[in-house]
């Protein structure tokens, strides 16, 4: 299960309570329609869910609006939403991704994107250090661990993630074959989970 | 060099999104007889949510907050998914199952074979005919008396009956199946001494593999049987099976 790395937040809070479980607390309180913490799991989530779709879509309006339905989304889902089966922010990060690929996807712009732009590294969004030492430590982790892969496994993961071209696009766009790249993007996942610890 | 085709290697495209339409289906067909698959997808999954957090965030314009929160009367909450009845139950709500979002929705997808023949991309239809699917096929496959059942198919593939009696309920995974021609389908049937018991309909991807749970309260004992029928079902078989499987 993942931790969040949190941004600022109130003072109110129990000092032994993790981000992790401020977080779950709050999606489960909004899970029975708690509208205050609606509003705080907003004002906490929000930057990054719109950062990850901004990634994704470029345009800044059409962010906006897809934020729009993913909150909307968390709202109306957060009552099925169970702590056992994984944390609050993979709930709402998965969530996010899949909504920003959707529409990616189903904008015409989207099949003329320039291949440039999906293959930027990681590291290419940032022109200025990020504003929070907590988001700085989480990103350079990921950027470490993604120097480890190959360059070819790093690209094709690029491309997949943070552009959300499908296998059959990847391979067209690199002209491989497309069981090249499930494997590269398998064997770089698998690398990058052992990398970055992560363990079910 | 992997197999093109070889599903076990889609765990990382599947966590990051990428797997394409046409593929999803026999993916999580993979996924359902294969735990080892699921425990890969889940931890792949988490990697991939990493790469979602390292990304800068975004500060949202001032007035999207207040835009979001003026459309919550508008937009009803889901009730809660039902308590878990037993602890069978319970254990079988694991992780990947009962994932929300995309593996639910990629369930769903798998499921949507049938009813559709198309593929669920936008976001899942909840209580809908596949999510009622996917967690019965969740509860199936978690509880505690769960057995299971191969037998080889006539055309070389694989047909595996799960099971529960805890449950009453059962659920057909086939690995090769033909799929039939348009007006045709393949039915299912709870069959014991009184006679066959129709238990809902199926049809299968170009690839043949798929899964559905039975429809109706399965009695211990009870053999489960596929026949062809015409479009919709019959009420009693009008073909000899081409599987039967014994559940005893």
């Amino acid at each position: 299960m993942l931790d969040l790395v949190p941004g600022d937040h109130d003072v109110s809070d129990p000092v032994d309570e993790t981000p992790a479980s401020r977080l779950q607390g709050l999606l489960e309180r909004v899970g029975r329609g708690d509208r205050a913490a609606f509003g705080a799991l907003y004002d906490e989530m929000a930057p990054r869910v719109l950062g990850l779709v901004t990634r994704l879509l470029r345009d800044p309006s059409q962010s906006e609006e897809v934020t729009q339905e993913i909150f909307l989304e968390i709202w109306q889902s957060a009552p099925r939403f169970d702590p056992n089966k994984g944390g609050a922010a993979t709930w709402i990060l998965t969530m996010t991704h899949r909504r920003a690929v959707d529409r990616v996807r189903a904008s015409q712009a989207s099949r003329d994107r320039d291949l440039k732009i999906g293959i930027r590294d990681l590291d290419a969004g940032y022109d200025h250090v990020a504003e929070s030492v907590e988001v700085r430590i989480e990103h350079e982790r990921v950027g470490k661990a993604m120097a480890r892969l190959t360059d070819m496994q790093r690209q094709a993961i690029t491309l997949s993630y943070y552009g959300g071209y499908s296998n059959s696009e990847v391979a067209e766009l690199l002209s491989v074959p497309i069981g090249t790249i499930k494997t590269r993007i398998r064997d770089g996942m698998i690398r990058l989970r052992d990398e970055l610890g992560v363990a079910s | 060099m992997t197999d093109d085709r070889d599903p076990a290697n889609l765990t990382g495209s599947y966590a990051l999104g990428a797997v394409d339409d046409a593929e999803l289906a026999d993916f999580e067909a993979h996924l359902a007889h294969s735990q080892q698959a699921r425990d890969e997808v889940t931890e792949l999954m988490d990697t991939a949510v990493l790469l979602g957090l390292a990304v800068e965030p975004v500060q949202a314009s001032a007035g999207l907050k207040q835009s979001i929160l003026d459309q919550l009367d508008a937009h009803p909450q889901q009730p809660a998914a039902e308590s878990p009845a037993s602890p069978a139950l319970a254990k079988a709500r694991a992780r990947w199952f009962t994932r929300p979002a995309t593996a639910l929705a990629a369930v769903a997808a798998a499921i949507a074979l049938f009813v559709t023949g198309g593929v669920i991309t936008t976001s899942l239809q909840q209580n809908s005919f596949a999510q009622q699917q996917a967690d019965a096929m969740a509860a199936i496959s978690g509880a505690d008396d769960a057995q299971r059942a191969t037998v080889d198919l006539a055309d070389g593939g694989t047909a595996t009956l799960v099971w529960s009696n805890e449950l009453l309920s059962s659920a057909l995974i086939v690995d090769g199946l033909a799929p039939l021609p348009a007006d045709r389908t393949y039915e299912l049937w709870y069959i014991n001494d009184a006679g066959a018991r129709p238990a809902g309909t199926f049809g299968v991807s170009a690839a043949g593999s798929t899964w559905r749970v039975l429809d109706g309260a399965m009695h211990a004992g009870d053999a489960v049987g596929v026949t062809v029928e015409p479009r919709g079902g019959s009420q009693t078989p009008t073909t000899d099976p081409v599987i039967v499987i014994a559940s005893a």
